[in-house]
């Protein structure tokens, strides 16, 4: 039968499949199975179950519950408040004044968490509040909030990143520090919006309300000092190639618990529920990734991907019109799917294509963060404005419309990251190790 | 009795991911004072998956994996119910094939004798055992909800939704 019927067909019969409600970690073992029974006489059953267990114990997937635990133990700390109290003295000069603490402090904590979700949650459940009583534009405060927490897709650690690295089997020590200068590009670029915003909307920017002196902000300041050590212990440590990825990750969650214990915040029960909580997000992930390793083999016997990648030979396609028609066809499935199946069902299917078109593949990890970062914000499925929804009762459109300026300014991140590729790639080809 | 079984798997899934934590903790210690603990990474890697595999029941009843229900979400309440019980039997299916093959793929590695490749070899059926018993209790939680559906319920992943701003337990790039 023909590559491209087929092809079309296993699509079909997964998007049916998603689309009904199934599982995502099970559909994609369906569609597996279903691929070899047509393509080949193998035995589905026994690949599955040796596959899902080759996978299952990968050393670089450790790092994966670590550091999910480690942003679960910090949000159960008061750290959010600290950030506040921290940022905000030092943000009332710059146009846009206390928005700005949405913006870095998303990024810090970022840093020690690897997921948007739990970075909007943290950081709005303080700034919201916060930015209302003093008369701040809800529209604005709201967007730069949702805009600034995909951060903790990109800067690491970030648990996307490991899925990709796990998956592509890329360094994730190297696409960690890869993601540090698109990061910090980000934030600037936040800023930089946010800036321009209230320069021409001065009205809706309430004055200063802060007057302190030096000694009194850098007190205020000295809050986050553990914090901001156990962010440079842990990128740090990675970069200079002193510990991998899972260690930095055992190492933070030792860390985080110290800080929980040392601000009176660690308790049996929030305990339990941190370890719960990491518990339950791990396995759904690590399922995930066992699924997209069955159907990463499963697409091997189809001959699919090298179908597509020989496809993009013949057409001599440039790098740029592959990753143009890509960026295209990820936020399409961005509307419908989350960033992880859209990571590993990439990975699945089109690395071969990717290759072939001489793409770095830490860079393309990068690159598809922030793809998938643009999907958190865009409805009908954006996780951050599900959470935003969930903190201020708000509707889901209203929220989207906050968010563009921010989609906007993604789209232009993405057209930087693939004009100045050294963004990503710098970093990590001074690194020695890892 | 069978929601103390899921908690139960739960509850010894976070035990080996705290296990994965000491684990690698130890060995950078270890490293400190120049001892090193042989295995320590594969270990760590078993640990991982027992405690990925033994969650899988737990997780389900928590609704805790993912799932597309942009569209299942607009149907009305029978044709919602129809949905949902070709999921779960679905999942049951799946689940069953799944549990069958590892199974057979544990009992494998049982009458070959299967050493792990460490330098602290032991018999592969032991991590592998974690797998299995996963897969299994996840069968068992599909079965249940399926019980629950004929007897005219909800499935038991259907609770109250869950308030995210409660919890970050939400997965990293949903």
């Amino acid at each position: 039968m023909d590559v491209g019927f087929l092809g079309a067909l296993l699509g079909l019969v997964l998007i049916l499949i998603l689309a009904g409600g199934f599982w995502v970690a099970l559909s994609l073992f369906a569609v597996g199975i279903f691929a070899i029974a047509t393509f080949s006489s193998a035995p589905a059953g026994s690949i599955l179950a040796t596959t899902s267990w080759g996978q299952s114990w990968s050393w670089s997937l450790t790092a994966l519950p670590l550091f999910i635990w480690m942003g679960e133990i910090l949000f159960r700390t008061r750290l959010a408040e600290d950030m506040f109290r921290g940022l905000a003295p030092w943000m009332t000069r710059i146009p846009g004044r206390l928005m700005h603490v949405n913006v870095i402090g998303c990024g810090i904590f970022a840093a020690v968490s690897g997921s948007s979700a739990a970075t909007t949650a943290t950081i709005g459940r303080i700034t919201i509040p916060e930015l209302a009583k003093r008369g701040y534009d809800d529209r604005m405060s709201l967007g730069t909030l949702a805009g600034s927490a995909t951060l903790g897709l990109l800067i690491p650690p970030s648990i996307i990143l490991i899925v990709y690295g796990v998956a592509a089997d890329v360094s994730i020590s190297r696409l960690f520090i890869a993601g540090v200068i698109p990061g910090l590009v980000l934030i600037a670029l936040f800023m930089g919006t946010i800036i321009v915003w209230s320069l021409l909307n001065p009205s809706k920017v309430p004055p200063a309300d802060i007057q302190m002196s030096l000694g009194e902000k850098l007190r205020a300041t000295g809050h986050l000092i553990p914090i901001v050590l156990l962010i440079v212990g842990v990128i740090g440590s990675i970069y200079v190639g002193i510990a991998t990825a899972t260690e930095a990750a055992a190492v933070g969650v030792a860390g985080a618990l110290l800080l929980s214990a040392v601000t009176g915040s660690l308790n049996w029960e929030s305990f339990k529920s941190s370890l719960m909580g990491a518990t339950s997000t791990s396995c759904m992930i690590a399922f995930i990734l066992a699924g997209a390793a069955f159907l990463s083999v499963a697409m091997g016997f189809t001959g699919i991907p090298r179908g597509l990648a020989q496809w993009i030979a013949e057409r001599q396609l440039s790098p740029m019109m592959l990753l143009m028609a890509l960026t295209v066809f990820f936020a399409l499935l961005g509307c419908f799917l989350d960033g992880i199946s859209i990571v590993v069902l990439t990975v699945a299917v089109i690395m071969p294509m990717v290759e072939q078109a001489g793409i770095d593949l830490i860079w393309f990890g990068i690159y598809i963060v922030v793809v998938v970062e643009m999907s958190q914000i865009t409805p009908p499925i954006g996780l951050n404005l599900f959470v935003i929804q969930a903190l201020t009762g708000r509707d889901l459109l209203y929220l989207a419309r906050a968010a563009l300026p921010f989609f906007v300014v993604m789209v232009v991140m993405v057209a930087l990251l693939i004009m100045f590729p050294e963004m990503a790639t710098y970093l990590p080809r001074q690194m020695t190790r890892g | 009795m069978m929601d103390r079984l899921f908690a139960a798997c739960g509850g010894l899934a976070a035990f080996f991911l705290a296990g994965i934590c000491l684990l690698v903790l130890a060995q950078v210690v270890g490293r400190l004072l120049g001892i090193a603990i042989p295995s320590a990474d594969e270990f760590a890697g078993y640990c991982l998956s027992a405690s990925s595999f033994l969650a899988l029941g737990y997780a389900l009843r928590h609704n805790s994996h993912i799932r597309v229900t942009l569209l299942i979400d607009r149907l009305p309440a029978g044709k919602r119910r129809v949905a949902e019980g070709l999921c779960v039997a679905g999942g049951l299916a799946l689940s069953l094939y799944i549990a069958a093959n590892t199974v057979e793929m544990v009992y494998y590695s049982v009458i070959y004798k299967d050493l792990t490749q460490g330098l602290v070899p032991v018999p592969l059926w032991i991590p592998q055992s974690g797998m299995m018993i996963g897969v299994i209790v996840l069968s068992l939680a599909f079965l249940v909800d399926g019980v629950r559906m004929l007897r005219g319920l909800d499935p038991a992943y259907i609770g109250p939704s869950r308030d995210v701003s409660q919890g970050a337990s939400e997965p990293g790039g949903r």
